[in-house]
């Protein structure tokens, strides 16, 4: 049943997102005729899709709203005045946090999937096709960055009281890292930019000419990232059991 | 400490900042029983009740609670298994309805029962399929309680139960605090309304700046508490009034008011000894040993 609570604590903030994600989406495949011949060199479906959608503002945009639905937890429970209700319950905090988490990463799975579904059906309209099994596999690769952004964002909501202190210190965070790994040394390392894995930019399971993935999805890198993610959790439940509430 | 108190604290403390919340607390709790916390706003009752669920940690001292210490966190599981609490908030899922809200809660107590369940839904007339976030204040406590109950706490905390209900509501809910203590539920309460306190409290604890001033049972209280108001023909020496039992002397012209916990009579004795030309002694209420209790002009020591 806490499943349940978490559900619909945050179900409201995934309508929300998986819409706004599916209208910017549909925007981008409406739009594609013209935008794709205004560029130059004029890009292929494929790479224009690449470009807007999996390495462009709409990964962005979907971090933004993973760190949205990242937000909540006990300590903003108190600012609704439920927090004694959920406390007294016969459970640990260790346990509304992984349980919170869990649902959440669910939703980010869900959210990370909404490209997928939209350019399958949204591209033979506009008389193009994109493959769904190419779409699915950046959606794993989403999944899996957005898993990092979304246990940072559990970790400041568990230190910051204000939800949307949360948010921005988050969001602060995600520019900072992208940031250093953009601008510093740490540039020559690719694997070190989860920004660069979701998009697979300079990766060699992505072909840059065709702008597709190629080859086996990287294993180690989709287990660390996940890895980081439950780290950050853990870290975010054991400050929960130190906090007063 | 001993088994059979329901709460027991030992020089219980939280400190935040420079703050002292609460500051060396010790009392005991037997059940089944009424127990009344009393104290004015910020004298430690909410932070002493949130230490007992374990919803902050105590910075000295230790508490058991049904037998359970309150700062080990799978302890506090155990307490909170067999405790219900209701906050002064009475903060509930707003985004719930009513019918969600009791499922939702009774997954987690295995002893839950269906049937005070639906007996309380009944009496409390509360629309299952309304969301938490249309009901009234009164429907909320009603709701709250419900959901307490349903599992026959050992122990029941309250913290300001009756604050935002109608005259009818809180009647109600004070044949309901005593019904369910008389079937041998403790009930531990917080609350400024003295008079409801005196009427279904067994006995009372009044805190101060986070210090227990008063630990005292109501049977106590009405047979041995009293106010001496003594006459004399010539302004008194109040300093022949400092007998064993007087927790205050006030004079006032040529009267002399004294409030004892118990020796009434020695004190009776002695304003006679010194030619006072008339004595009564009355019964005191909770509301006087209260404001004298929390009195800001007199150190907790002095009491």
């Amino acid at each position: 049943m806490l499943c349940y609570k978490m559900w619909r604590e945050t179900r409201t903030r995934l309508l929300i997102s998986a819409t706004a994600l599916a209208w910017v989406c549909l925007a981008i495949v409406l739009t594609q005729k013209g935008n794709r011949a205004h560029a130059d060199p004029p890009l292929s479906y494929a790479a224009y899709i690449w470009k807007a959608v999996y390495k462009g503002y709409v990964r962005d945009f979907f971090l933004i709203l993973v760190i949205v639905l990242g937000g909540g937890g006990i300590l903003q429970e108190r600012a609704h005045g439920t927090a004694g209700f959920t406390l007294s319950l016969p459970v640990s905090r260790c346990r509304l946090t992984f349980v919170r988490a869990a649902v959440g990463l669910a939703e980010v799975a869900l959210l990370a999937l909404m490209p997928a579904v939209m350019l399958g059906a949204l591209s033979p309209q506009v008389g193009e096709s994109y493959q769904l099994t190419q779409a699915l596999r950046f959606s794993v690769l989403w999944t899996m960055g957005g898993a990092v952004l979304f246990g940072t964002s559990v970790l400041l909501s568990g230190i910051c009281a204000e939800e949307y202190s949360a948010w921005i210190v988050c969001f602060l965070s995600m520019m900072f890292y992208s940031a250093a790994v953009n601008i510093t040394p740490l540039q020559r390392i690719p694997w070190l930019n989860f920004f660069k894995i979701m998009s697979g930019a300079e990766m060699p399971y992505f072909n840059s000419a065709d702008h597709l993935l190629v080859g086996p999805l990287p294993g180690l890198p989709l287990l660390i990232l996940p890895a980081i993610a439950v780290g950050f959790v853990i870290i975010a439940a054991r400050l929960s059991q130190r906090r007063d509430y | 400490m001993t088994s059979d108190n329901v709460i027991e604290t030992h020089a219980l403390a939280k400190r935040y900042g420079d703050v002292d919340a609460v500051h060396a607390l010790s009392f005991q709790i037997r059940g089944p029983s009424i127990t009344g916390f009393l104290g004015r706003n910020g004298a430690g009752k909410s932070s002493t009740i949130r230490m007992l669920l374990g919803m902050i940690k105590p910075t000295a001292g230790s508490g058991m609670v049904l037998g359970h210490r309150i700062d080990d966190p799978k302890q506090s599981l155990l307490i909170r298994r067999r405790t219900a609490y209701i906050g002064e908030e009475k903060g509930l899922y707003a985004y719930m309805t009513v019918e969600q809200l009791v499922r939702f809660t009774s997954s987690f107590y295995p002893d839950w029962r269906p049937d005070i369940e639906q007996r309380l839904l009944r009496m409390y007339q509360l629309p299952l399929r309304r969301k938490v976030k249309a009901l009234s204040k009164g429907m909320r406590t009603k709701l709250a309680l419900l959901l307490a109950l349903s599992r026959r706490p050992a122990l029941l905390i309250l913290d300001e139960p009756t604050e935002g209900l109608d005259p009818v509501s809180i009647e109600e809910l004070l044949q309901m605090l005593t019904g369910i203590a008389a079937e041998g539920t403790t009930v531990f309460f917080s609350s400024h309304q003295l008079a409801e306190v005196e009427r279904i409290a067994d006995s009372i604890l009044i805190i101060e700046r986070g210090r227990l001033v008063l630990d005292v049972s109501l049977d106590h209280l009405r047979e041995n508490y009293r106010r001496v108001t003594a006459g004399f023909p010539a302004r008194p020496p109040e300093a022949e009034f400092r007998l064993p039992g007087v927790e205050r002397v006030r004079a006032s012209g040529r009267q002399i008011t004294v409030l004892a916990s118990r020796n009434a009579d020695a004190i009776v004795e002695r304003a006679r000894s010194l030619s006072a030309v008339s004595v009564e002694v009355e019964p005191v209420s909770l509301r006087e040993i209260f404001l004298d209790a929390v009195r800001t002009d007199a150190p907790a020591e002095a009491r």
